[in-house]
């Protein structure tokens, strides 16, 4: 909190920035911080309002092309000698922070939609109504023990806190995960067919890494010494080999082509060249 | 001829509840009698092991656990064997978590073996507990030019000036090696903000899904090393010279494997069966 209230009073909005202090109160920080919201938001949300549907677009394709341009030419400006940082560092910390908020709007969205989603089907008794229920009461429950072991730590809300979080989150989540297990043999032994000689290639490459990463690889070529020529053929080496060269090779061109799609995919965002789906809707 | 061409035929349609029940069967036989196999150690595992040996004693090492629970089978034991390491060879070394989860793992882990191993909190270890991932980026570049300035406090709010271990740390020339534990993609940001400017040696322990990707990274040198999966953590207990969880679990993991292939090389006979059949 402390670390908050500077910023605040750094960035200078009206209530928190001027009439208050870092030594304020907490409560007054509270209530200073939903006034400047509602007056800076007001205020951005009414300018915005002002600008014609078309003018919105071009405003928001300067702001992305601005805040793109300080990343772009940070890296590419040498730092100041003896330093790891040059003038424009402190600008790029300053657009890390505002994508910081962007992203916690998105976690209270999540909440929200949540929160909506199973309240109206329980309002309704929809079919599966009680799944949402659960949803509702694990989620207050692992809230509740959360903030009372922060509040009033004891052995008793620290204990409920892990009890909940091992009963709630952390074994259904690594049965669920395990799940897969099941469904990935049944995949494979329907879709590992022989069909080309390439899928004969790609066949006897996974036996050959399937066996190297396992113990039972090694077991079945123990009887070759690992050392020389015929070392090479020991499953744990082959398997090794496979995945350090043919492997590699394929995951370099793989990424260059990431890559280049990404680079691509980044300038059309920056210079608001992007098309389609939500880029062309009505602002 | 004809009833054993149509016995094979079916070899390709088993029913998915046989293979279930299989692979249940299969998974459990080794844990239940407690089977061991061989497990040789891959130079990767010897890199991580090695990196941890070489951490300087003047610098902390930072492990980063970005994992949550649906990888616990395979990241969970990997921890433990790298955070038993850094105890055994009096590492200091400090939790630093980019997942919710991870930080309650991560946290819960070195407790565990700080008890175990008679350590104490803020002279052995520390946790900076969680931040969050959309400000992962920051973190790392704030921590490399000012740690204490970035991370302010541990996870219970004592601020770093207050913690022993932390005494004389700075900036990231004071980190040894970092360790990223992880079934998500921050490598790539360590390498890229920390190994890139910095050369802080770093160790990787993945899932093993994620690990074919990561060979570049190892052979450039960008990871000193790597635990892949739960066979990496098997490894390095047998580095440690323990048996713990993950040895006894890669037998499971091999008759699982072994089952698998089984599985695919009867559904071909089925098929190959059924592809003569039709021809002629």
């Amino acid at each position: 909190m402390p670390i908050l209230r500077h910023i605040l009073y750094f960035l200078r909005p009206p209530v928190t920035g001027f009439l208050l202090h870092p030594s304020s109160p907490w409560y007054l920080w509270a209530l200073g911080v939903v006034a400047d919201f509602i007056i800076v938001g007001g205020i951005i949300f009414y300018l915005l309002k002002l600008i014609p549907n078309r003018g919105r677009k071009i405003f928001i394709g300067i702001v992305t092309f601005l805040c793109g341009a300080v990343y772009a030419v940070e890296f590419f400006i040498p730092s100041k000698a003896g330093k790891d940082a040059n003038f424009l560092t402190p600008l790029t910390q300053q657009v890390d922070m505002v994508t910081t908020i962007l992203y916690a709007f998105a976690v209270g969205l999540g909440v929200y939609s949540l929160i909506s989603f199973h309240g109206k089907k329980i309002a309704k008794m929809r079919a599966g109504w009680p799944n949402s229920l659960a949803f509702f009461i694990a989620f207050l429950a692992l809230m509740i023990a959360g903030f009372w072991k922060d509040a009033a730590p004891s052995k008793i809300s620290a204990n409920l806190y892990d009890l909940f979080f091992k009963v709630g989150v952390a074994n259904p989540g690594a049965t669920m995960f395990s799940i897969i297990g099941f469904y990935i043999i049944s995949a494979a032994y329907r879709a590992f067919r022989i069909r080309s000689a390439e899928a004969t290639l790609m066949l006897v490459a996974a036996f050959i890494v399937m066996l190297g990463q396992v113990p039972i690889g090694a077991f079945l070529t123990h009887q070759i010494p690992n050392h020389g020529v015929w070392g090479f053929f020991r499953f744990e080496n082959l398997s090794y080999w496979i995945l350090r060269v043919p492997n590699m090779a394929a995951q370099r061109g793989v990424s260059f082509g990431v890559e280049i799609g990404a680079l691509a995919m980044s300038l059309r965002l920056w210079l608001s060249l992007e098309r389609g789906s939500f880029f062309e809707q009505e602002l | 001829m004809n009833l054993f061409l149509n016995w094979l035929e079916k070899l390709q349609h088993i029913d998915s509840r046989i293979l279930y029940l299989l692979l249940a069967v299969v998974l459990a036989i080794p844990l239940v009698f407690n089977m061991s196999l061989p497990i040789p150690i891959s130079p990767a595992a010897q890199g991580a092991y090695d990196a941890v040996e070489h951490i300087p004693s003047d610098k902390i090492a930072i492990v980063s656990v970005n994992w949550s629970s649906g990888t616990e089978a395979e990241n969970q034991p990997q921890m433990d064997a790298l955070i038993r390491h850094l105890f055994l060879r009096h590492k200091k070394f400090a939790i630093l978590a980019f997942d919710p989860q991870g930080s309650k793992f991560g946290e819960d882990t070195a407790a565990r073996l700080s008890k175990e191993l008679g350590k104490t909190y803020g002279k052995d270890w520390m946790d900076f507990g969680f931040r969050p991932i959309e400000n992962m980026v920051l973190t790392m570049q704030g921590m490399a030019r000012d740690l204490p300035g970035t991370l302010v406090s541990d996870i219970h709010g004592t601020p770093l000036s207050a913690i022993p271990m932390m005494r004389g740390v700075k900036d990231i020339h004071d980190v040894g090696l970092i360790a990223d534990i992880t079934s998500i993609g921050t490598i790539q940001a360590w390498i890229a903000f920390i190994y890139g400017p910095y050369r802080t040696p770093l160790v990787y322990a993945p899932t093993a899904v994620m690990a074919p990707e990561a060979f570049n990274m190892l052979d450039a040198g960008q990871i000193k090393g790597m635990l892949i999966g739960m066979k990496g953590a098997a490894e390095y207990e047998k580095l440690l010279g323990r048996k713990d969880f993950a040895t006894k679990a890669t037998a499971s993991l091999s008759t699982s494997h072994l089952l698998i292939i089984v599985m695919i090389i009867l559904g071909n006979v089925g098929y190959i069966s059924s592809r003569r059949r039709r021809r002629e």
